[in-house]
């Protein structure tokens, strides 16, 4: 071996044994200093800046904005029909409440609930209504502004009834409005708000289903004929004076038991035409 | 080397588990590397750690295929920054040596001289051929592998391997 090669021999041996002065801890603790800056630092929305932007990314964008208020609409829309024989409860987004009798229908937007309780309503419901921002019941011919908690819509493309039972109600068409409180209810007939009448019986609108009792006290004549139109599922015709008051009790299960009741009351008398409909006169 | 070959992702941003994969994957080198150059443990370490400060607000812009070389990159320019601003002079003060207990007292004596002339010689290498040296010979890289990571020619990287071992030589062929 010659001299040269005993050197390098040496100095690779020398340098074999030399020992970095870097602990594994050391490493570790930058690791954990450096992924913490990192983490720290990350937005939660990261935007390169210097990409850059087209114009079919800028036509996208837009079109986006044009779209989402629609899309949100779209996608936010419920509508639900008690397509059932018996009343139904319905919840609204915020934890309202609507009864719907058989073949009533209410829509309203879930994506615009949050700025505008406000639903269309067509049929007969109970609504009970939650503490909250402004609610608005929409049917065909007005609309029900809620200032209270509990009331009843009547609506269909003829007529519109409300009912009051708990706290008030404002009800509104063609730029009047009748404010309701607690038992009181009007109605809305050939186009026309009626005043307002004061029911004494607190649940007559209340849903009902076969079997309960139908208790009226001092309810006029054509709110009862109303009712039982509703609860039979039939139409009612009458010649006696609808300003006429009724107090006591009718069967729901029975409509000729309940309908004799009601016309010995007043000495009237009905008949069952062939169509199915009812015919009261004196 | 994982996901920094994959070409699709190289003009991504570079992600945080991106990030500490670089980190697994280099951070020891590029310390190492530093340590080389400078022969101070603690800069060696801050300016590693600098680097990756450096990696990380450039994510948004940085090709994840030249990470590594950019790293080395990064670390070379800031070391020598601090070198200059501290006007450090490059010295093996903390190196440490392993012996066998072994060994007889003449012997241990002896190679205890060596390496302390070996270190006197290491100190006096040029920056440049000094870390190629130690890299070859501490870290086991090879040629190829240094040239790539400091961005050399191999021709480059044998020229200062050759320049660092005549020196060596030179020097302590003298001293023995």
């Amino acid at each position: 071996m010659t001299e040269g090669n005993d050197i390098e021999s040496r100095i690779d041996e020398a340098i074999s044994n030399l020992k970095m002065p870097f602990s594994d801890s050391s490493t570790a603790d930058a690791k954990e200093k450096l992924m913490m800056m990192a983490e720290e630092s990350q937005p939660v929305f990261s935007i390169n800046r210097r990409q850059k932007v087209t114009w079919w990314q800028v036509a996208a964008a837009v079109a986006l904005l044009i779209a989402l208020p629609f899309s949100l609409y779209m996608v936010g829309n419920v509508s639900h029909t008690n397509g059932s024989n018996i009343a139904v409860a319905h919840t609204l987004p915020d934890g309202s409440q609507i009864t719907l009798n058989p073949g009533s229908k209410v829509d309203y937007n879930t994506m615009l609930w949050w700025r505008s309780r406000k639903v269309n309503f067509e049929g007969k419901g109970y609504f009970v209504v939650n503490p909250g921002n402004e609610f608005k019941v929409k049917s065909p011919h007005g609309e029900v502004q809620v200032y209270g908690t509990e009331f009843t819509v009547w609506a269909d493309d003829n007529d519109l009834w409300v009912h009051c039972s708990e706290g008030s109600v404002g009800v509104t068409h063609a730029d009047t409005e009748i404010k309701l409180t607690k038992g009181e209810y009007t109605a809305c007939n050939d186009g026309e708000l009626r005043a307002k009448c004061k029911l004494a019986h607190k649940g007559f609108y209340k849903p009902r289903e076969r079997g309960d009792v139908l208790e009226f006290e001092n309810t006029p004549f054509s709110a009862v004929i109303q009712e039982l139109e509703h609860v039979f599922e039939t139409e009612i015709s009458y010649t006696l004076d609808h300003r006429l008051n009724y107090s006591g009790s009718l069967q729901s299960e029975n409509m000729m038991e309940s309908l004799d009741i009601l016309c010995q009351t007043f000495g009237a008398k009905f008949e069952a035409k062939p169509d199915g409909s009812i015919s009261i006169s004196e | 080397m994982g996901i920094f070959n994959k070409s699709n992702q190289n003009k991504e941003e570079l992600t945080l588990k991106e990030f500490e994969e670089a980190f697994d994957l280099y951070y020891t080198s590029i310390r190492n590397f530093l340590y080389f150059k400078t022969s101070q443990e603690g800069l060696a370490e801050d300016v590693a750690q600098d680097a990756f400060v450096k990696l990380w607000e450039t994510r948004h812009s940085i090709n994840k295929s030249s990470i590594k070389s950019y790293l080395y990159t990064i670390a070379n320019n800031l070391a020598i920054n601090q070198l200059k601003r501290d006007q450090l002079k490059y010295k093996f003060q903390n190196l440490q040596v392993e012996r066998s207990n072994n060994e007889t007292p003449e012997y241990l004596m002896e190679v205890q001289e060596f390496d302390k002339k070996l270190q006197d010689v290491l100190a006096r290498i040029p920056d440049g051929a000094r870390e190629v040296f130690l890299m070859n010979r501490i870290e086991g890289l090879k040629y190829h592998e240094i040239a790539e990571r400091l961005g050399l020619s191999m021709k480059a990287i044998e020229k200062r391997m050759s320049k660092a071992l005549s020196i060596l030589r030179t020097e302590l062929h003298r001293k023995v």
